[in-house]
């Protein structure tokens, strides 16, 4: 009976988890995340007395490594087993020194490096295609192929190492005997009954979400491309990362310092923006956290917080209540340098475009009104200018919210 | 095949061949439009041999093309397609323009290079029809600069003495003022025909569609006053005619349930007496084969049949449709922007209603694959609108689509 409620319980929950990236089932599925969230210390509070059920039940990483002991071993008893037996000295040194590591990288600022191999960091960083995140996902799957149980879990895992900690005592969990010589004979034994694991064999991986990065040559300067025959498309290509002199976060980060700390760089966000623009970040002291990226959309001024609402360990706050434009996430800043404008072009794509009418042309230049920028990124995303967007968002550090009380 | 005697005495067919839209290999047309974008790939000369030999054998006999068709490969395509027809070049007429665009081509001596080029790629010595192209286009100032200021017009009646033209005309799109300075200096300049553009929409309805157009009906009736012929352009207004629209088809299938929405727009044309020739710029042989087949046995259009005809016209414009015929004189956007596709996808989807706004907005990734040409990369910079032969408001007309866009895209995120 246990065996087949925790079964159900783990397909029910690597599902969820699952649904939340592909953008199905989001509200349910977000809410029970046990990330860091109000869950987490309930499951965290239980463990004493129920032993890992977060890493047999919950975590994704854990899950997926049981069906793949159960798929390439299916007569080992090893789940049961492996998690009580003592530990070699060698395992010891290896989960300790990552708990180390990652607690002391989180302590001090790095706290994306720091989550970096948190099981829900590695399999959002899977699911939303991001390479680092790929890579570890695919050592904790071959890991998991030797039929040795949950390989990650008991030798890297720094959240199972804190889980294995609490469990030591747990009422609940099965003994092992005083006479035991840890020989692992048991491993190869095809003694016992095992509940099947019900739960969706693939890991539900799916097409890309992001469009193909299309266009190669840079786009011909508009006055010197002369028409003298109909038809046919210029050329056009995606303009380069400018160099922000801060990154912009998602609306509801609101303090930098605390957004980096919270964020375990899982990657749900990203999965779920409705505008296409959050992308995880390559920067070493963000690794993998959302940040703004402008060349493949924008905040859309309507989206209900989607970011916020999906967060599962609140570093992005879901703010319904205010209205999208009263969140400022940044500002956006011109170059002159830079602008089709200084060559005469008549360009006015930055002024055409900005949702809340923060761009003016005034005596041929576009001016940002700073009261009304939101830092949405729409200007950024349309301009022409190559191979940098002449104008670019600046992202608060702390994001303001505005409540116009005098234009009400 | 219906013909129509020249005053030489040369019998013209009444369906005319447009080279604006060449076959291309990936199924589209080359200046323009494929299944989904802008095409890109190269012309399918074997299509088009095939297809110009059908035609000959059918007895279409006038082809028209222009030194900037298709990125300015048609003349020396359809040369080469005529001159592997095994017909005769005297069994044949071909049309070819003096190119109304770039100012590098205003000087007197671009001028003579492009009717050089144009007898060179279409192998002759000599050109039927020669145009003096979308005059009007850009104002009455690029058209005086253009033809009058360089001496080019007076180049082209010297031609005609030479008989290297036998017969001088010019196309119409655009300022009035320009087709009045031609009209008055008839006397001067002996127009043996003109080019204008008509379908039973422009008919009566032109101006309506634009307020700065002159309806079909007035250019038709001026010109016939003067015993000047008339050739047609845009019968299908780009092939807007020819797709299904309940409405319009609602007026006319009671009269003639086979036929097609493409046969009574050009059987419409093709029943003026003055008409010499309807240019059909057709892409696909299908589309050879039935308008040859109505113009084989062609009966014109009964006073009840006009009558619809217009009625369907009313439906037409109820639809608020831009006049966008992709003929692609606005392409190359220079800043990358797809814009035939683009204003057919608001013809088509945005503004056709029923539909949700997640399928509105998968059929515009649809329609324009690469985000980077959609219409939200628009500058306004308007170097597109004095080539729009529509007079389109094509900077307004993105601004709306993106605008529409924007909203079904929040509407999306919101849920």
């Amino acid at each position: 009976m246990k065996k087949i409620l925790k079964v159900v319980v783990a397909a029910f929950m690597l599902y969820a988890v699952t649904a939340a990236f592909f953008g199905f089932g989001t509200d349910l599925a977000c809410r029970i995340q046990p990330a860091a969230t109000v869950w987490f210390l309930v499951v965290l509070l239980l463990t004493p007395l129920v032993g890992r059920l977060f890493c047999e039940c919950f975590c994704p990483l854990g899950i997926i490594q049981s069906i793949v002991n159960w798929i390439f071993h299916p007569k080992t008893k090893v789940r049961r087993v492996c998690t009580r037996l003592p530990e070699s000295h060698a395992q010891q040194t290896v989960r300790w020194t990552v708990f180390a590591v990652s607690g002391a990288l989180a302590a001090t600022g790095f706290g994306a490096v720091g989550w970096l191999l948190t099981p829900y960091s590695i399999y959002g960083k899977a699911l939303t295609l991001f390479a680092p995140g790929l890579a570890l996902f695919a050592v904790v799957v071959v890991l998991a192929c030797f039929g040795r149980g949950r390989i990650w879990c008991n030798w890297v895992c720094p959240v199972g190492t804190l889980f294995n900690l609490l469990s030591r005592k747990s009422v609940c969990a099965h003994k092992v005997g005083p006479g035991c010589a840890n020989c692992r004979a048991c491993f190869a034994a095809g003694a016992g009954e095992r509940a099947k694991d019900e739960t969706d064999r693939t890991d539900g991986t799916g097409a890309t979400r992001r469009e193909a990065i299309k266009g190669v040559a840079l786009l011909a300067a508009a006055e010197a491309l002369e028409k003298t025959t109909d038809g046919g498309l210029a050329p056009v290509s995606l303009p380069g990362v400018p160099d922000r002199p801060a990154a912009v976060l998602p609306p509801g980060a609101v303090d930098r310092k605390k957004f980096n700390v919270r964020c375990v760089a899982c990657g749900l966000c990203i999965a779920n923006c409705r505008g296409g623009c959050l992308s995880p970040s390559t920067s070493l002291k963000r690794f993998g956290q959302p940040e703004m990226d402008f060349r493949r959309g924008y905040c859309l001024l309507g989206c209900n917080y989607a970011c916020g609402h999906v967060c599962p360990t609140g570093a992005i706050r879901w703010i319904p209540r205010l209205e999208r434009k009263d969140v400022h996430m940044g500002h956006a800043i011109w170059k002159k340098d830079l602008c089709v404008r200084k060559d005469g072009v008549a360009c006015t794509a930055c002024s055409r475009k900005c949702p809340v009418g923060a761009i003016h042309i005034v005596e041929g230049f576009p001016v940002v009104d700073k009261g009304a920028c939101i830092g949405c990124g729409a200007c950024e995303h349309v301009c022409p200018a190559r191979p940098m967007p002449a104008i670019f968002v600046k992202g608060f550090d702390r994001q303001r919210v505005v409540r116009p009380a005098s234009m009400v | 095949m219906f013909c129509r005697a020249l005053s030489d005495g040369r019998e013209v067919s009444v369906l005319g061949y447009g080279a604006m839209r060449l076959p291309t290999v990936d199924g589209g047309h080359a200046n323009g439009w494929v299944k989904s974008g802008y095409s890109e790939s190269g012309i399918d000369q074997g299509l088009l041999d095939s297809q110009v030999k059908y035609m000959l054998d059918h007895g279409v006999n006038y082809y028209d093309t222009s030194p900037a068709y298709c990125r300015g490969e048609s003349e020396r395509r359809l040369g080469e397609a005529l001159a592997k027809s095994g017909y005769a070049r005297k069994d044949y007429l071909v049309a070819t323009k003096l190119s109304n665009f770039a100012p590098s081509q205003f000087p007197l001596d671009a001028c003579k290079k492009m009717f050089e080029n144009s007898l060179k790629f279409l192998k002759t010595d000599y050109i039927d029809n020669y145009l003096l192209h979308s005059i009007g286009n850009g104002g009455f100032d690029t058209f005086s600069k253009r033809y009058l200021e360089n001496g080019a017009l007076d180049w082209c009646v010297t031609l005609r003495e030479k008989r290297q033209i036998r017969n001088l005309g010019f196309s119409f799109h655009g300022d009035p003022k320009a087709f009045e300075w031609c009209i008055e200096h008839h006397g001067t300049y002996k127009w043996d025909f003109c080019q204008i553009q008509m379908n039973y929409v422009d008919w009566r309805h032109a101006k309506e569609v634009n307020a700065r157009n002159l309806d079909a009906k007035y250019l038709y009736d001026t010109l016939t006053e003067l015993k000047i012929p008339v050739v047609i352009m845009e019968p299908l207004l780009g092939g807007s005619l020819a797709r299904f629209n309940e409405a319009v088809a609602r007026q006319l299938v009671a009269l003639d349930p086979e036929a097609s929405l493409a046969k009574w727009a050009l059987r419409f044309c093709a029943s003026f007496p003055n008409v010499m020739t309807v240019l059909s710029g057709m892409t696909r042989t299908e589309h050879i084969e039935e308008n040859v087949a109505t113009f084989e046995n062609f009966r014109p259009c009964t006073d009840a049949e006009f009558a619809a005809l217009e009625r369907a016209a009313l439906e037409y414009l109820r639809c608020g449709n831009v006049p966008c015929t992709s003929c692609s004189y606005c392409m190359p956007c220079p800043y990358g922007l797809d814009i035939p596709s683009l204003l057919r996808f608001r013809n088509d989807v945005l503004m056709k209603g029923g539909k949700d706004a997640k399928e509105i907005l998968a059929a515009y990734a649809k329609a324009v694959p690469e985000e980077l040409r959609r219409a939200d990369h628009c500058t306004g910079c308007g170097l597109c609108r004095p080539h729009c032969p529509q007079q389109i408001n094509i900077p307004g007309e993105m601004a709306m689509i993106d605008s529409q866009i924007d909203l079904l895209k929040n509407e999306v995120a919101r849920r």
